[in-house]
């Protein structure tokens, strides 16, 4: 899953439909929330860069690493409201609790 | 808790506050040397539980030579803090504000500072310190009546206030619980930067000052108890035990400190790794995604100051915010120490108003003792200046910034022409690179490649070759992408440091990379 994020199959619908507790991809509407990394914790098994290809590639260590350019400025991700839900699973599925979805 | 917030501790009977209704210091003059036996003996260390009376009086506490940003030779003051060592030496310079107030025992302390000013919890040194504008002197410079207002509202949240709730879970899907207990101070002097003494000898020289600092500020936060976390084997340790024990002993404080030693590794005083060592686990920082001042020390709301920013915090609460402004500039107010080292003829610390130039900052200590180079700001994370910015440069932020510095905490390293910056920033790379505390992937395996990198940025071509057969330059290339890669990807701002320094020595000794790559070595001085 390395390179340029691939169109996901199937895109998720917002299936909040004005209902404020849940957001695309299922989960809590979070609005837009940082995505915050355990980096003691974190061991570059690579699961968020999966679940999270938007936003996330891998360094050639494995560990997850910001696409956008001119990232590293601040230590969180920034995450857009619609894809909360892709990065809550991303949170979910880390094998190492590594990740934390935080508001703002 | 063992909290010791007796109200007022009650006055000793032989005490007698209403015979010394004013306070010894300050005195109406400001070059009055210290108070008279007299004075001292009307007013005994205990029993002195009145509220400092009124606003401040007097601009400048006795014996306090007042240093200005126009005076280019600030007084000396014929005060205690001109022979203790590191703060005046050869270069014989103003002791400036915290360091003339030095006194190493507690009697000295109160002739010249007064009774400690407890004004109870509540708003009142949280303003004081916002409208002072003092900010922290660890090297982050953040404003310190912010943390102290974050611990507060975390330990004491309004109901409803939306921010508690946010930091309570609701609303972000975190699902922790508030955190929770009295709020804990720590008055922090790792100062694990290798060319930093300010801290230890500030420590050293005004441990009261900086006790006070944390008496006061565990006051205004409702801290149960407070420690100093000093550098291990250094002098300030011996010090500000003997301090604490006077202070028991004296009942001055309200607040139990304890003192405990601070390993001497660069990052044993960043302040997660300082909460882990005063929870008696290895001194690394931790990964947190709530502040400290949430959750830190047992998960109670945490403050950790630099000493200094407490020193600072005690004279302002003795003689307001208007007092410290009076030096510095309207931005950045207030003094600061800073250690000068490199080639200069007497290499310590002193303290100057924010906005000196940094060529008056190395003539304080004696000057450079050779031609200069370049030079750095902020110690081994911190940023070269070429020798080309001029002794003009400020030690502000805002003077600063333009060469993407910042005062950091407090250091002015002076690189003599005839040195190779290339090669030190190597040695700078590589032990920041050895000292990463082995826990984020990304700074584990970054920064030893990062040092490798400069170090062979630093090879001169012909002369060794490196053994990828790569030269100077692509060397620099490949620096530059791992401190890019570096940054921001830790559990603290370690890699960040790294990534800095080696960016900077990218910039400031490009012609330096150019020569080396065409085989020589023009050590760090190039005109323009």
């Amino acid at each position: 899953m390395r390179g340029t994020p691939q169109q996901r199959p199937t895109a998720p619908n917002d299936t909040s439909n004005g209902r404020p507790d849940t957001a695309a991809g299922g989960g809590p509407a979070i609005g837009p929330a940082r995505l915050w990394i355990d980096w003691t914790a974190c061991d570059a098994r690579g699961w968020c860069a999966e679940l999270l290809p938007e936003l996330l590639t891998r360094d050639p260590d494995g560990y997850p690493l910001d696409r956008s350019p001119g990232a590293h400025a601040t230590q969180d991700l920034t995450i857009p409201a619609q894809l909360a839900g892709h990065a809550r699973r991303a949170v979910d599925a880390c094998p190492r609790l590594a990740l934390r979805l935080l508001p703002d | 808790m063992t909290v010791e917030h007796t109200t007022c501790p009650s006055p000793a009977p032989t005490a007698a506050p209403p015979s010394s209704p004013s306070p010894p210091a300050p005195t109406t003059s400001p070059a009055a040397p210290a108070a008279s036996p007299a004075a001292a003996a009307a007013s005994p260390l205990r029993g002195s539980p009145v509220d400092w009376p009124g606003p401040p009086r007097e601009p400048w506490p006795a014996g306090v030579h007042p240093v200005h940003a126009d005076r280019d030779t600030p007084a000396v003051g014929g005060t205690d803090g001109a022979d203790l060592p590191g703060t005046a030496g050869a270069g014989g310079h103003a002791t400036g504000r915290l360091l003339a107030l030095a006194a190493p025992d507690l009697l000295g302390h109160h002739r010249r500072c007064g009774p400690l000013p407890w004004r109870g919890p509540g708003g009142y040194l949280l303003r004081e310190l916002h409208d002072a504008g003092l900010t922290g002197r660890g090297g982050a410079a953040f404003p310190t009546w912010r943390k102290l207002a974050a611990v507060t509202e975390a330990a004491y949240p309004v109901a409803g206030d939306r921010l508690s709730r946010r930091r309570a879970g609701a609303g972000g899907g975190t699902g922790r619980p508030r955190s929770g207990g009295t709020p804990v101070v720590v008055a922090n002097a790792a100062e694990g930067e290798p060319e930093s003494v300010k801290d230890v000898t500030l420590l050293a020289a005004a441990p009261h000052l900086v006790l006070d600092g944390v008496q006061l500020t565990a006051e205004a936060v409702g801290a149960g108890d407070a420690f100093v976390y000093v550098k291990a084997g250094s002098a300030a340790a011996a010090v500000v035990r003997r301090a604490v024990a006077e202070r028991r002993a004296a009942g001055w404080d309200r607040c139990v400190i304890e003192v405990r030693e601070a390993p001497v590794t660069f990052l044993a005083g960043e302040a997660s790794a300082v909460v882990a060592a005063l929870e008696g686990a290895t001194a690394r920082p931790r990964a947190h995604w709530r502040p400290l001042a949430d959750t830190g020390l047992h998960g109670r709301p945490t403050l950790v100051h630099n000493v200094e920013t407490l020193a600072h915090l005690a004279m302002i609460a003795r003689w307001g915010s208007a007092w410290f402004r009076a030096v510095g500039t309207a931005d950045e107010p207030g003094t600061l120490l800073v250690t000068v080292t490199g080639a200069v003829a007497a290499p310590g610390v002193v303290e100057v108003p924010y906005g000196t130039a940094l060529g008056d900052l190395v003539g304080s200590r004696g000057g450079a003792v050779e031609p200069v180079g370049a030079l750095r700001i902020g110690g081994y994370a911190g940023i070269w200046l070429p020798v080309a910015a001029g002794p003009a440069v400020p030690m502000s932020r805002e003077g600063l910034a333009p060469w993407g510095a910042t005062p950091g905490p407090g250091i002015v390293s002076v690189l003599p022409a005839r040195a190779c910056g290339l090669a030190e920033t190597a040695r700078l790379v590589t032990y920041l690179a050895a000292q990463n505390a082995g826990q984020c992937g990304p700074c584990v395996s970054g920064l030893p490649q990062l040092a490798r990198s400069v170090a062979a940025m630093a090879r001169v071509a012909g002369q060794d070759t490196a053994p990828d057969g790569e030269n100077p330059a692509q060397a620099a290339s490949r620096a530059l992408r791992l401190a890019a890669l570096v940054s921001g990807r830790g559990a603290c701002h370690h890699p960040d440091g790294a990534a800095r320094i080696a960016h900077s020595a990218l910039r400031t000794f490009a012609a330096d990379i150019r020569a080396h790559t065409q085989g020589h070595c023009l050590g760090s001085a190039h005109p323009s």
